[in-house]
């Protein structure tokens, strides 16, 4: 799942990742849009925006990660600040932490070593 | 009488004198509630006498001339502090910073020699503390202001970086969906629409950083005017930003003579500016209404009203400096705050103004008034405001 209040960023990467890999890619365009979607049935990872209508991404994070209950959905963040790159780096919820833009090569390897958990 | 005496007895009068001073002289100052423009100066008065009236030992004296002067005891910042920190987030610059205590040292001594005191030794001495007390107070400020605008630098390029971001990782993504695609020979013209949205979008915000980098090195905007009928640019302005919020009504209403003299594309970037901020943050239930009205004979006055609750006050005051952003849209505003800044820069480049009211029943109006011909109307020092 892309998770983003950029529409046209979501769009952008659910349709590279549909076009380049096997995943399937669905677009949630804020935090609530993703909460409700997770919850009624998470996906096996979650690329998360960290700055969305001003709310905390780790807060969303948290939320999620309570949404996707015993599926244990991985979390990769995807932010254009550095500071929250590092942050979600450190933070041991995450799986990986991105700058944008990030390349779009490099995430298809990234999400290609999370597919023996799928 | 004596200077700290004289100081403490006339604040008032003093504070006349400034407040016409830095309002005439300062642009920043236009915009700035003249109460809290007092405040201020009263409050470094306040402390200058006090520290006048502290006893005061040669070595102290020259330590202090020299700037070694000891901080105060407790932990709160000085008036001077406060001073170079309130300045600094109001869109001053350090000349204007440091011009505002020259008037306020140049009111005082004017009006004590008016009363016509006696200069003997007890007198200069006095003046002399005066003096130092004043100097020190300007330091303070001063650091206080380079810190605060080296704060506000960072703050501006952590948010262009993540406002540039956002589009790129757009372009670079669907980009390289195209590459792929056309591999494949399957057209994708979704993936190149959001190439150019995403250009567009960085487009513009280096569009507006450039405008506020040339505004705050004093070359002003430059204005080409030429004959423009103001209807036909807000119902064009209408249509365009229309077609992006098909959600919204945005309804447009003219008044009189609409022909004026001005920069057509500098205006429609104010007018276009005034729009995006309606929709964003007025009540998405009530139409935004385009008025121009042309009814007065020297000048024109283009509105844009919107529902939704009012402005707060505070906020108010400081809407058109740059990087102020609107609640709500804080962090993802997807811009830089600078859209007010850049409008208020277009109506002083043509001699005009730009005024925002705002009631829980009237909605929030922002009137952009210009003159019919902005032809000779450009200030020769644009960016100054004189009231």
């Amino acid at each position: 799942m892309v998770v983003d209040d950029d529409h046209d960023l979501v769009d952008a990467l659910c349709e590279w990742i549909g076009l380049s890999s096997e995943w399937k890619a669905v677009a949630a365009y804020g935090p609530a849009d993703a909460i409700a979607q997770v919850s009624a049935g998470p996906p096996d990872a979650i690329l998360l925006d960290m700055e969305m209508d001003g709310v905390d991404g780790f807060d969303t994070a948290e939320r999620l990660c309570h949404a996707s209950g015993d599926k244990h959905s991985a979390l990769l963040a995807l932010t254009g600040n550095d500071r929250l790159r590092d942050a979600a780096s450190l933070d041991g919820r995450f799986t990986a932490s991105m700058l944008k833009p990030a390349d779009p090569d490099g995430l298809l390897r990234l999400l290609e070593r999370l597919r023996p958990t799928h | 009488m004596g200077l700290s005496d004289f100081i403490e007895h006339d604040t008032a009068r003093i504070m006349a004198e400034f407040e016409a001073f830095a309002v005439q002289q300062l642009p920043a100052a236009a915009g700035m509630d003249v109460a809290a423009l007092r405040d201020h100066a009263g409050q470094v008065l306040a402390a200058i006498v006090l520290d006048m009236r502290q006893p005061q030992t040669r070595r102290e004296q020259r330590e202090k001339s020299l700037g070694h002067a000891p901080k105060s005891d407790d932990d709160g910042a000085t008036p001077g502090e406060i001073h170079g920190e309130l300045r600094a987030a109001a869109g001053f610059d350090v000349n204007q910073t440091a011009a505002e205590y020259r008037a306020l040292r140049a009111s005082v001594i004017r009006l004590w020699m008016e009363t016509g005191p006696q200069l003997g030794r007890e007198q200069v001495f006095e003046l002399v503390r005066f003096n130092e007390a004043m100097d020190e107070a300007l330091a303070e400020s001063l650091q206080y202001f380079a810190t605060e605008a080296a704060r506000m630098r960072n703050l501006f390029l952590a948010v262009l970086s993540h406002e540039l971001r956002t589009p790129l990782a757009t372009i670079m993504t669907s980009g390289q969906s195209l590459v792929l695609a056309a591999q494949r020979d399957k057209p994708m013209p979704e993936a190149a629409e959001r190439v150019l949205r995403g250009a567009r979008r960085i487009k513009s915000l280096l569009d507006d950083l450039l405008d506020y980098v040339r505004s705050g090195l004093g070359e002003g905007m430059r204005v080409v005017p030429a004959q423009v009928d103001l209807g036909r640019l807000c119902a064009r302005i209408a249509a365009e930003l229309g077609a992006g919020a098909p959600a919204r009504a945005i309804e447009v209403e003219t008044v009189g003579d609409l022909g004026c003299r001005c920069d057509e594309q500098r205006i429609a970037q104010a007018i276009s500016n005034l729009v995006v901020n309606a929709l964003k943050y007025g009540d998405p239930g009530t139409p935004v209404r385009l008025r121009v009205d042309g009814s007065a004979a020297p000048t024109l006055a283009v509105s844009v009203r919107n529902g939704g609750p009012p402005i707060p006050k505070a906020l108010r005051e400081s809407l058109f400096d740059p990087l102020v952003r609107g609640s709500g849209a804080e962090s993802t505003g997807h811009n830089l705050g600078l859209g007010l800044y850049i409008v208020r820069e277009i109506a002083l480049a043509h001699g005009g103004s730009v005024a925002v009211e705002s009631a829980l029943a009237t909605g929030t109006v922002f009137t952009l008034a210009l003159p019919r011909d902005a032809g000779d109307a450009a200030p020769a020092f644009p960016g100054l405001h004189v009231n």
